[in-house]
């Protein structure tokens, strides 16, 4: 992140400097009454200062770090993109302790409520909410 | 990332997924409690779609952990927000949620027949079948459930739930039917792949404690399941090869007593060819995905 706030800083700073230095050329122009073309050196410090701000942007997408249900840290193995093959793409999922298919395993509109609660009830009394 | 991010992240995963519906008591209560402090010190800086899905998780645990009081606070505020779309399924689902677990059946009944076209309400009917006395004794919830669909054939969740009342039922062939269902629409769905595998396994040992006899046929017919059992885990694992239950169940398969047997028949050569690479394969990911759990331990994980 702070590496990415370097780029945005030069590359914005390049980018109003050749913005100033173009009024100026233009002030010039009409005060010479000169009719060339702006000077390479401007449209390159533009096109570089964009550049910078691309690089910084794109740098900033970084994959973060994600709490799995057991409440552990998980990172992912690439820093900034996300692997296409599904082999590669599931493990981080899985990692955490999910999947794509969650629904079919979870199935929460079918939840058996009344049982759920009288587990829970049973386990209150048995005396282990400290385990 | 702050901790605070991570927090919201994770418990709203727990929301999406529905993960919840699958914790144990102690599981339940400590995210009842982690939801309840994070949305006292932090609800003011969620939107609202984050509030209201995370409004819903809570509710879905005060009910199971039986506050009551908190879980009908809640729906009046889910009420209050949505109450005037009567259309919203997903609301009268809570509704009808909390009479059923505050013992009022029949306004459930009645609130959930309202509307025949109204899917997920049909659906939830469905289950007032079944018999939560005896979770084994489910004739009539299954009946049910192959009634609903037959009326709509496509709905992945309801073949899941019918697999799974199968495999309970110990009707384990009807159970592989249902998740090829689901199969045809997903195919990419390891977790199903891996329940196809494991339910050949079982049909195999079902099988196994009634054979009687040493013929030739029953052990080739036998193996098949084997076969078809290790075909479906393998399967799962080539689309996720950290899956470890899938592992599990190879390095189960791959130890079996039964495969003594199998080395006089010829006609399953084919299938012990691979067997021990397979065995010390599965025994080595096994360690490499689960270092802290003994390989005992690992197999009661099929039980």
């Amino acid at each position: 992140m702070a590496s990415s706030l370097v780029f945005y800083f030069v590359g914005v700073l390049l980018l109003v400097h050749s913005g100033y230095s173009s009024f100026e050329f233009h002030k010039l122009t009409v005060l010479s009454h000169y009719s060339g073309s702006l000077p390479v050196d401007i449209v390159a410090e533009a096109v570089v200062g964009i550049l910078i701000i691309v690089i910084g942007s794109i740098s900033s997408i970084k994959n973060l770090p994600v709490l799995s249900l057991k409440g552990e840290k998980v990172y992912h193995k690439s820093t900034y993109l996300k692997f296409i093959e599904m082999k590669n793409a599931v493990t981080v999922a899985e990692k955490v302790g999910l999947s794509d298919y969650d629904e079919l395993k979870n199935r929460i509109g079918f939840i058996n409520i009344v049982n759920k609660r009288k587990e829970y009830t049973e386990w209150l009394a048995s005396g282990q909410t400290k385990a | 990332m702050s901790d605070v991010l991570l927090a919201k992240n994770r418990l709203l995963v727990i929301s999406s997924s529905g993960a919840f519906a699958n914790f144990n008591p102690l599981q339940l209560q400590g995210v009842y409690d982690e939801l309840d402090t994070f949305l006292t010190g932090h609800g003011d800086s969620l939107d609202s779609i984050e509030l209201f899905t995370l409004y819903e998780l809570q509710f879905y645990l005060s009910v199971m952990t039986n506050h009551d009081i908190k879980a009908k606070s809640i729906l009046d505020r889910l009420l209050d927000q949505f109450g005037s779309n009567k259309k919203s399924q997903r609301i009268k689902l809570l509704q009808s949620i909390y009479l059923e677990a505050v013992g009022e059946k029949a306004a459930a009944t009645k609130l959930l027949e309202q509307n025949m076209d109204e899917t997920l309400l049909s659906r939830r009917l469905v289950t007032f079948t079944r018999n939560n006395e005896n979770e084994a004794d489910n004739e009539e919830y299954i009946s049910t459930l192959n009634f609903y669909l037959n009326l709509s054939p496509s709905d992945l969740v309801a073949w899941a739930e019918l697999a799974h009342e199968y495999t309970r039922s110990g009707h384990y062939d009807k159970a592989v039917f249902c998740y090829k269902e689901i199969l045809l629409q997903e195919p990419h769905a390891y977790p199903i792949f891996y329940q196809v595998g494991l339910n050949y396994y079982y049909q195999f040992l079902q099988e196994e404690r009634n054979l009687k006899t040493d013929k030739k046929d029953k052990i080739v017919e036998m193996t098949q399941l084997l076969s078809y059992s290790r075909d479906n885990f393998l399967r799962s694992i080539e689309i996720c090869d950290v899956y470890s239950l899938s592992w599990v169940g190879l390095y189960a398969l791959t130890g079996l007593k039964f495969n003594d047997k199998l080395a006089k028949v010829k006609e399953v050569s084919g299938y012990l060819a691979k067997n021990d690479k397979l065995r010390e394969l599965s025994e080595k990911k096994i360690k490499q995905l689960l270092p802290e759990q003994d390989l005992a331990e690992v197999l009661l994980q099929l039980k």
